[in-house]
């Protein structure tokens, strides 16, 4: 697995690689794009949990519907910023963010998202699930937390995180490609933490996928 | 309490209810117009009852009718967040539309001695057939006209059937004295005079009653029984023709704004609510009527003979084959001439013509192509291309914008991508790629701007 150059960037750029739109010469780095920040804000809402629990996904036999929804509509609240609109990113506070841009990849390419740096020494962190996977294609979730000790004001457009692509040697087939729960999206939304491991949560019965 | 106090005691309550309008955010510009213009609404509604007289019944009750429209107004807002709607189309609409919605002839002026524009807030609430835009009444003490936009719930981010709202931008232009008159000039010269079926109350009775199609026969011989309507009494009693004439007006301007997404998405919506187009409202023309006149006004103006590469001409045919497939080929539905719908398009883009981007420029192969291009490889549509030159025999990048993508292109395209052959772009997942195209658009459009 080799990491893609400006020049490799570039090429892809023209053929199998997709992020668009570009609104400058200058997001295209040495070995990386830089990825702006969209217009919507999804924060924890206050009050609606009281920790994070993988049981909260893995449903008992008797929860109905409601309660199954409810939980998963309360858990985020949503913020429309329009470009030119203040985002203030508090100390301790996770936001999720889409990109502005559509990113598509080939099957061949794996991206890797992390923090500009200029923005990381402000506090910022893009957080830590950093792999898209081949074939992806959707908008990026940006998983913003702000790791200083005063808050961030961060305004829609801004290239906050930058994507570092690298050469699959085998890519996958088709048939072993399982879809992401989030390909296709147009902003975050929560994932299914404990997808794939109910046998280790106790009494407790998937009945909803 | 007296008339009088009461009036006075709900200026108050009115005044706290506007604070508390303060805790939403309900709009991209914010919230200080909307406020402000309510405040001075409700301050002049407050001065001209303090100087009614108890006794002045009549007058009192018409204070009590405009403190209810300014109560109704302000309710309204706490259900008008950001998030229900799309603001990025409403950001371009309101670009297309302010201009023909201000009142010329107003007495409020700016401090530069313009017209205040209207203000525009959003709802999404109803059903399928909500979309409509609501304007003041013309005695409402205001300094500018306050527009509310209704979307449908269930439709609020679906851009593709928002030209609908190009329709109702025709009555809210309509709505203004200053234009009202011009525009009834327009369709009854062009379009209702000259027409044989509309020419005299004698002319509209022959066409519905002497040889309709057999779907317009049931529906008459329903209302006959039902509503005691008949030949006789048609006009007097069932049908206001005014109104027909102001859909047939707020039609044309609908496709002059927004160009064949309008006709897309008109047909698309009326179709469903009246599936054989034959049903003849109070006040909208049969379905069928409206759509045949479209389709008409259409290849009058030219849209159907774009011509695209081979790779993308097959999907803009079935593009145009699936509104063909709408026109009732009954001639009893073709109401207007060729001419008649030509002279009516022409004197209305001359009216619509100095308002600026009020007339959707006409489509191109340059600016159209490259979005459908997109949408077919499942990405949202902007006029945006990558490309490389070589130095040195390296991959240098190039970019390339278009900084004339309207979004009517947009969704122009939109429209076209979902009759691909293979239907693997869902119309749903088509809205959302225009939707989000229309927002990158307008982050294109900033950068350009600063570079």
């Amino acid at each position: 697995m080799s990491a893609l150059s400006k020049y490799d960037i570039a090429e892809r750029l023209k053929n199998t690689l997709t992020v668009s739109p570009l609104l400058h010469e200058n997001q295209i780095g040495e070995s990386s794009i830089d990825l702006r920040m969209g217009t919507v804000v999804m924060l924890a809402r206050a009050g609606a949990q009281s920790h994070v629990d993988p049981s909260a996904y893995v449903n008992k036999a008797d929860t109905n519907k409601h309660d199954l929804h409810r939980k998963k509509h309360q858990k985020h609240e949503r913020f429309d910023i329009p470009f030119t609109h203040p985002f203030l990113l508090h100390p301790g506070t996770l936001a999720l963010v889409p990109t502005l841009e559509w990113v598509k990849l080939p099957k061949n390419l794996q991206g890797i998202v992390t923090a500009r740096s200029s923005w990381a020494r402000e506090g910022l962190n893009i957080a830590t699930a950093t792999i898209v996977n081949p074939g992806y294609s959707g908008i990026i979730t940006l998983e913003l937390a702000n790791f200083g000790e005063i808050p961030i004001t961060l305004y829609p457009g801004l290239r906050l995180a930058q994507i570092a692509f690298y050469e699959i040697a085998t890519p996958a087939e088709d048939d072993d490609i399982k879809p992401s729960q989030f390909d296709g999206k147009f902003e975050p939304s929560a994932g299914d933490i404990a997808d794939g491991d109910y046998c280790f949560i106790p009494e407790k019965k998937k009945i909803i996928s | 309490m007296k008339a009088k106090d009461f009036l006075l005691n709900e200026c108050e309550n009115l005044q706290t209810v506007l604070e508390e309008t303060l805790r939403y955010e309900y709009g991209i510009e914010g919230s200080r117009v909307f406020y402000e213009e309510c405040e001075h609404r409700l301050s002049e509604i407050t001065k001209l009852i303090s100087v009614t007289q108890e006794t002045a019944a009549p007058a009192l009750s018409e204070h009590f009718y405009k403190l209810e429209e300014l109560s109704a107004l302000i309710s309204r807002i706490e259900r008008s967040s950001l998030k229900e709607y799309s603001w990025p189309f409403l950001e371009e609409f309101k670009e297309i539309s302010l201009s023909a919605c201000t009142d010329p002839n107003t007495t409020q002026l700016d401090k530069d001695g313009n017209p205040y524009p209207p203000q525009v807030h959003v709802l999404s609430e109803g059903g399928l057939s909500s979309y409509q835009i609501y304007v003041d009444g013309r005695r409402v003490p205001s300094r500018r006209k306050i527009l509310t936009i209704f979307f449908p719930r269930t439709l609020k981010h679906y851009v593709l059937l928002h030209p609908i709202l190009g329709h109702e931008m025709g009555h809210a232009i309509y709505s203004i004295a200053a234009h009202e008159k011009a525009l009834d000039q327009v369709i009854k010269e062009n379009l209702i005079q000259p027409s044989k079926y509309f020419a005299s109350a004698q002319n509209f009775t022959e066409w519905m009653y002497r040889n309709p199609p057999q779907s317009v026969k049931v529906f008459l011989s329903v209302i006959e029984a039902e509503l005691q309507v008949n030949e006789q009494n048609i006009l007097d009693a069932y049908v206001d023709f005014a109104a027909w004439e102001e859909e047939f007006l707020c039609d044309f301007i609908g496709l002059l704004m927004f160009g064949p997404s309008f006709i897309a998405a008109i047909s698309d919506l009326l179709y469903s609510v009246d599936s054989s187009g034959s049903e003849i409202g109070n006040f909208h023309p049969p379905t069928a009527c409206r759509v045949n006149t479209l389709i008409e006004a259409a290849n009058i103006l030219g849209y159907e003979t774009l011509k695209f590469d081979p790779d993308y001409q097959p999907v803009v045919d079935a593009f145009w084959r699936s509104i063909h497939e709408k026109k009732q080929g009954n001639e009893w539905f073709d109401v207007f001439t060729s001419d008649q719908i030509r002279e009516t398009l022409h004197k209305l883009t001359a009216f619509l013509g100095p308002h600026e981007n009020a007339l959707y420029p006409t489509p191109t192969k340059e600016r159209v192509q490259p979005l459908i291009k997109k949408l077919l490889v499942n990405i949202p549509p902007v006029g945006y291309e990558f490309s490389t030159h070589q130095v040195e025999g390296k991959s240098k990048p190039h970019l390339s914008f278009d900084e004339n993508v309207d979004f009517r292109d947009i969704l122009f395209a939109g429209w076209i991508a979902t009759c691909n052959d293979v239907k693997s772009l869902k119309f749903e997942h088509a809205n959302k790629l225009c939707e989000y195209g229309i927002l990158q658009q307008r982050a294109i459009k900033m950068m350009q701007a600063q570079i």
